[in-house]
């Protein structure tokens, strides 16, 4: 059973690498097949996702839209990766002007759209005539003709206006409408031909639905300005207003292909992976091989490439390594064997000058699932030169005996860094220090099925991105004395640190063990922060074919949004 | 060896009070001699000398003929030498002749030099050197006529019998480049064992002989010429050391407030010791001394002071409606016998602008709380009287009520706290230093943003609407981190910030309640604009609209009689401008009261009298007392130039009724510069702005020489002269610049006052200017005047120390002629006559 826990935790490891899984599917034949001369643009991909993704422009003020909530109703999660727009469905500008979207960006969008993506354009001093939209693609896709210039007055109300669904509508409006949701500032946009009026403001168009290509737009006319009177709905304060965006973003995505699985890593680019025939070529000398060996046969995860690798990295009968153990472990973790146990605990010995090798050496000892080495790893828990390793270790080996040990050492990580006032509130450089033993030993827990452990994530998660967040900020800033230069240097060591800490987490979660998913269910059920909401889809999304047995129902009763689409 | 050092904090004070020149100033203010000589003989402390790298001279300069020459090397030093010296308790002045020795083309910007004397204790085989008296001294406290040596003078309380092993230290380091900042100076030359010779046989202490030992080897010497010398170096004379008093001093005077408003009260305690070891019964008389020769009694007690110990006495003050400088100047006599006096300056003024001398407000540091007891000192120690809160708000112009106890200030994100921000108003105005706050016309910061959402009108709109690239991440942290001290040195500095609609009155009006508010929480005794409220045209009916919006028709009506009935289209950017000054002036006076001051930054390198347009706003702000300043002077290279822009500015402002306000030459590399600021600044009429190193060492104690004779600076009534006309001259060996300078007014008894300004030429080429930090004093200026009846003449200087000299005028051709005796830097002569 461990075993069996071991191989889905690190190939849903190896997902968050960017390797996918699905290494014969067609996508991955596209990929393999000869490359088109450069300057032919390929053909737009649309590539499938398990839950929709959006991405977002925001301008000031894009908080008061309370798109996390409306997104979080149309199920979808948000996604700042850019560089990979056709893995998203729907594109937001919130109130953002054209000089915060770059023109090849701004051309992308279009193309989008064109190919059947869906876009939301939300109204603000940064939108439409103001934003510089005039001229651009996006006026082209818009449903709507921006008749104010960029100098133009807004029209205002001092009273304002009240929104109301439009009789011709053809979007479900089951939205309490009676709370007489107010807007003061608004943009005066006219429908194009074909466009549909959704919803008005006052007697102008709130919501205009149209087409662009195969794409959907919606213009939102509303700004979040105003200083409503004690009484007035604002429309942002509205209870139904995440439930209306979140609408519009459904149904700009609605006309989204579905795509096809496509293999991705930034790390291994244009490499191919390994052929059956290359791996069975030249008696596996490194000399003989190609180049990328190594990387390419980590795009190939199968038990026979993990045993080549094995032989390359730990050698038996005296033979030197022709490659970093630490290289290869990612490849090796879903097939260790008890039988490796005896050939790594050579690797691992505090003797081995070679560091690396000695931490991947303890890691896939833990996976190989042979008892007798649980003494090796506590041991080794005991040294901070290995000790990150020896909680994956003791993770992979399933040993609950290890559950004190691991819990002790989770405290005596933080204790440098705790604040009387606890919850996120630590001493941010020691929490920093802190913050990859912490998160190795919380996620060994969590593995091994310490029942408090899922609920220790999610505390632990909340102020790791926190505190990411404030290192990445601190870290932007360009002193010129020396001093100043030494603080920031300090700084970005300890963001790096964060850094790590965070991607750990985000990819030890992955897949979520059986015995945690009860204890999983239940913290989904309750859990409001947005950050954490984003994580725990995004965790359930990569663990949903993993947990087939999961009884999701009571977390889909409890909670609504992404997280409820996601357990169904 | 505890000698001087249980008194270490009293001997601190003592050297405080020194360096605010207390004792210094009284010798000649309002014409009397008050040093009373003490029966205990001057003496002078031997230099011994250091162990290489010195040399005997022999200058005829130099006190006994004699010095000690040390040679400046490339690198920072330090230097130790012995003294023999056991004063009696009481009330010294220290004598420091100095002379430098340079060769043409030597930088000796890059001197800096500091003084410190101290004792030496041992503590087993430990040896500690603790200073009773620290002070450095810049080349240009000395006179660079060759041959001339310059005695640094400091008086210091000693109030025991020191003991027989003191030690005078001097560290000279040449500031050479950058790369030494930082670093300790190491020693160079040090005599901390000398070898005992065999003077041993004397019945000394082992100090004594250390000292003697070092004086015999000095004395061993052969002094050589100092013209010899071929490189360069700092000569040093003999130590003098003159008793002020051995019985009672007048150790302080103290008012309370450096600054009141005319009708103020400013209670003065006295503080006087007796160094004698009887209790002794004395008379201590406080007077008031203003304006030249104005002085009247406060009143006179019988006060028994213990031995060897302090009694502090209280006198009631208020002050009338005659503004400017004060000296409060107290004498204590004992058997009807004058013993010895001391005096300290504060001013009277409304608004604060007519003598501001303007602190250093920018407090940007994390965790400045625990330096504001400090920093209040400091100003007070430098004499401003008024100091600015830069970009302490939440936002410039839209929150200045922070509702946290916490928070980063819009521009700059400096970090603040509401203990913090009321802990400096109310330290400083428990000195009488007034706290503005200051504005500038953005919404930033978190709480600006927050502000312009909901009032989106207020704020400018620019391509891409508001604020279009703005680091939102920025805002997303700040809200996250300003209440958790754990992240504070983390944030960011960023400035997130949008400018506002002036054209809108409601912008106005919103920035005035913020105002007001924040005034009323927080004391502000006034505001500068750092932008003034100017602005462009706006349509008539939208103007008019927001009047009646606003519900101040009448208000405006009665502000605006020239504009309010206009029938163009629109109000033209003067009339806007114009309205929002206005109404902020009278929002503020209505609110706060009549001293609440008004400053406006107007930065201009231009002549601005020649520029009517100009003149017209310039007029408008300056209306009811306000304040021009002029920051566009800080970035002027020249000397020469400054002084004009200065000049330029200070008497456009003049003539319309407002007061000036310039900067120091900060980015000069002339090696005057922060002197010369100084001296152009008030010779033009103008005030200074933050911080010009009033504590620093400086040729002259400018800012407490204004805090006293301002008057006759910045009197709005002194108009300027032709010389020609007024039949003034001046002759001198040396190049004086006066003439611009000359001013004059009719005062209140029916005199005509001239004041005439002897400043010493500066350098007018920029690559000598660059090299030189010493001025060449004049000396016997002779100044005549037309004149029909015998003048009454004043020389009045800051340089070494606040002087106050009655001259005697001599019969001249058409008038009457007065010889100034010395000029180093500036100086000045009030000349009344009966017109």
């Amino acid at each position: 059973m461990n075993q069996i826990i071991s191989r889905s935790l690190v190939g849903c490891a190896l997902l968050l690498f960017g390797f996918s899984p699905a290494v014969n599917s067609p996508a991955l034949a596209a990929e393999s097949a000869p490359e088109k001369p450069v300057s032919e643009k390929p053909a737009w991909q649309w590539e499938k996702t398990p839950v929709p993704l959006v991405f977002e422009i925001d301008g000031i003020w894009y908080e008061w839209f309370r798109l996390d909530s409306a997104r979080d109703r149309a199920g979808m999660r948000k996604s700042q990766d850019f560089k990979n727009l056709s893995k998203g469905t729907v594109i937001v500008l919130a109130n953002a002007a054209t000089n915060r979207i770059p023109k090849e960006m701004q051309a992308q969008l279009r193309e989008f759209v064109q190919e059947g993506g869906g876009l939301v354009v939300l109204g603000g001093y940064g939108a439409y005539g103001n934003g510089g939209y005039t001229g651009s693609p996006i006026e082209e896709i818009l449903p709507v003709l921006i008749t104010e210039s960029r100098t133009g007055l807004f029209p205002d109300s001092e009273k304002g206006a009240r929104l109301a669904p439009a009789e011709k509508a053809d979007w479900p409006m089951s939205f309490d409408f009676t709370a007489n949701p107010t807007a003061y500032y608004f943009q005066k946009l006219i429908p194009k031909p074909g466009a549909k009026v959704q919803v008005w403001i006052g007697n102008q168009p709130a919501f205009v639905s149209g087409t662009f290509g195969k794409g959907r737009v919606v213009a939102c006319s509303l700004m979040t300005n105003g200083n409503p009177p004690a009484g007035v709905v604002p429309f942002w304060d509205w209870k139904d207003w995440p439930a209306l965006l979140g609408q519009a973003l459904e149904w700009a995505g609605g006309a989204r292909p579905a795509g096809m699985t496509m293999v991705r890593s930034a790390e291994t680019g244009s490499l191919k992976p390994l052929s059956e025939n290359e791996l069975n070529s030249g008696g596996l000398s490194m000399e003989s091989l190609p180049k990328d060996f190594v990387k390419r046969a980590l795009l190939r995860p199968d038990e026979k490439t993990a045993l080549a690798l094995l032989d390359l990295a730990a050698p038996t009968g005296g033979d030197e390594a022709r490659c970093g153990l630490d290289t290869v472990l990612t490849a090796l973790l879903p097939y260790a064997k008890p039988a490796w146990a005896a050939r790594l605990g050579t690797l691992a010995e505090d003797m081995n000058p070679n560091l690396k090798t000695r931490q991947a050496a303890l890691t896939l000892m833990g996976a190989c699932s042979e008892p007798s080495v649980y003494p090796t790893l506590m041991k080794a828990l005991k040294d901070k030169a290995v000790q990150l390793a020896a909680m994956d270790g003791l993770s992979y080996l399933g040993k609950v005996e290890a559950i004190p040990e691991l819990k002790a050492q989770f405290e005596a990580a933080l204790k440098p860094a705790r604040l009387p006032e606890g919850g996120d509130r630590w001493k941010a450089a020691p929490f920093a220090e802190a913050s990859l033993p912490a998160v190795h030993a919380a996620i060994a827990l969590y593995r091994l099925g310490d029942p408090e452990a899922v609920e220790r994530l999610g505390t632990l998660a909340s102020s790791l991105e926190l505190y990411v967040r404030i290192f990445w900020n601190a870290s932007n800033r360009w002193p010129k004395d020396p001093q100043g230069q030494a603080i920031l240097k300090e700084i970005k060591e300890q963001r790096d640190l964060l850094d790590a800490a965070w991607a750990t987490l985000q990819s030890g979660l992955v897949p979520i063990p059986e015995s945690q998913a009860s204890a999983f269910i239940k913290y989904a059920a309750r859990v409001e922060h947005p950050v954490i909401v984003e994580l725990i889809a995004q965790t359930m999304e990569r663990s949903a074919d993993r947990l087939p047995k999961a009884d999701w129902t009571a977390l889909a009763k409890a909670k609504s949004g992404i997280i409820t689409k996601m357990s169904k | 060896m505890p000698i001087l050092w249980w008194e270490t904090s009293r001997l601190t004070m003592c050297v405080r009070q020194n360096m605010w020149r207390g004792l210094a100033g009284l010798a000649f203010c309002g014409g009397l001699s008050l040093i009373f000589t003490s029966p205990v003989a001057a003496g002078v402390m031997k230099l011994t000398r250091p162990a290489e790298g010195s040399a005997v001279i022999e200058d005829v300069g130099a006190p006994g003929g004699k010095g000690l020459a040390i040679k400046i090397e490339e690198k920072p030093g330090n230097l130790v030498f012995g003294l023999q010296w056991t004063p009696a308790p009481g009330l010294y002045r220290v004598g420091l002749p100095l002379r430098l020795h340079l060769k043409p083309g030597f930088n000796s910007r890059r001197l800096k030099m500091k003084a410190a004397f101290g004792t030496v204790e041992k503590d087993g085989g430990k040896q500690g050197e603790k200073s009773w008296l620290t002070f450095p001294i810049s080349p240009s406290q000395l006179d660079a006529t060759p041959g001339v040596w310059t005695v640094l003078s400091h008086s210091v309380t000693i109030d025991a019998v020191s003991g027989k092993e003191l030690t005078l230290s001097y560290s000279f380091a040449e500031d050479k480049v950058a790369k030494n900042q930082g670093k300790r100076a190491k020693s160079v030359f040090v005599v901390k064992k000398p070898k005992l010779n065999d003077l041993d046989t004397l019945d000394e202490s082992p100090a004594q002989k250390e000292g003697m030992d070092v004086v015999n080897r000095i004395g061993a010497d052969a002094p050589v010429p100092v013209e010899s010398l071929d490189y360069a170096a700092i000569l040093v004379g003999d130590v003098s050391l003159e008793p002020i008093t051995t019985t009672l001093a007048v150790e302080k005077v103290w008012p309370e407030y450096v600054h009141v408003y005319p009708g103020g009260s400013n209670p003065v305690v006295v503080t006087v010791r007796n160094f004698t070891a009887q209790e002794t019964e004395a008379v201590v008389t406080l007077e008031m001394k203003t304006g030249l020769a104005e002085s009247a009694p406060v009143g006179e007690q019988r006060v028994r002071v213990p031995a060897s110990g302090v009694v502090r006495v209280p006198f009631a003050w208020k002050a009338g409606t005659r503004d400017y400088g004060y000296a409060a100047m107290a004498i204590v006599s004992v058997a009807g016998k004058p013993v010895h006096s001391n005096a300290e300056y504060f001013s009277v003024s409304t608004p604060i602008w007519k003598t501001a001398i303007q602190g250093n407000g920018f407090l940007d540091w994390y965790g400045r709380e625990s330096t504001i007891p400090e920093h209040v000192d400091g100003i007070r120690r430098s004499y401003c009287n008024v100091e600015e809160a830069f970009s302490w708000q939440p936002s410039s112009w839209t929150d200045l009520n922070p509702t946290q106890n916490d928070w980063w200030a819009g521009q700059c994100d400096f970090h603040n706290s509401r203990k913090g921000l009321q802990d400096w108003v109310a330290l400083s105005h428990s000195n009488g230093i007034k706290m503005i706050t200051y504005s500038w016309a953005t919404a930033s910061g978190k709480r600006g943003f927050d502000i312009g959402r909901r009032f989106p009108d207020t704020l400018c709109r620019e391509t891409g609407g508001i604020a279009p690239q703005i680091d939102l991440n920025d805002l997303d942290v700040y809200d996250i981190g300003h209440d958790r001290p754990e992240l504070w040195e983390y944030h960011s500095g960023n400035w997130l910030s949008n400018f506002m609609n002036l054209g809108l009155l409601r912008t106005i009006h919103m920035h005035a309640e913020e105002v007001i508010k924040s005034a009323k929480t927080f004391g502000w005794d006034g505001i500068r604009f750092d932008y003034p409220p100017s602005w462009s045209p706006m349509g008539t009916a939208d103007v008019q609209r927001e009047f009646e919006m606003l519900g101040v028709k009448d208000v405006i009506k009665e502000l605006m009689p020239e504009d309010f009935a206009s029938t163009n289209a629109v109000w033209s950017g003067e009339a806007i401008s114009r309205r929002n000054v206005r109404y902020f002036r009278y929002l503020f006076k209505k609110e706060l009261g009549e001293n609440f001051a008004l400053s406006y930054n107007v930065g201009s390198l231009v002549q601005v009298h020649t520029n009517k347009p100009l003149m017209v706003w310039f007029g408008e702000m300056s209306r009811n007392q306000g304040q021009l300043m002029n920051e566009a002077i800080r970035g002027v290279g020249s000397i020469p130039h400054y002084a004009d822009v200065a000049l330029w500015h200070a008497e456009a402002v003049r003539t319309l009724g407002g007061y000036s306000c310039v900067f120091q030459a900060e980015r000069s590399p002339d090696g005057l510069a922060s002197v010369y600021s100084a001296v152009f600044t008030f010779a033009s009429g103008a005030h200074p702005y933050l911080d010009y190193g009033w504590l620093g060492a400086k040729p002259g104690f400018y800012s407490q020489f204004m805090t006293r004779y301002g008057e006759y600076c910045w009197d709005l009534a002194l108009a300027p002269v032709a010389a020609e006309k007024v039949g003034l001259s001046v002759e001198s060996k040396l190049p004086l610049l006066w003439e611009p300078y000359l001013r004059q007014r009719q005062t209140g008894d029916g005199l005509l006052q001239t004041v005439v300004h002897l400043i010493s030429a500066p350098e007018a080429d920029p690559a000598k200017a660059a090299l030189k930090s010493q001025g060449q004093w004049s000396r016997a200026v002779l100044v005549r005047k037309t004149c029909k009846s015998e003048p009454d003449v004043w020389f009045l200087t800051a340089e070494p120390e606040l002087t106050a000299i009655r001259l005697r005028p001599e019969k001249s051709d058409k008038g009457y002629a007065v010889t100034v005796p010395s000029v180093h830097f500036w100086s000045m002569l009030v000349w009344s006559e009966k017109p």
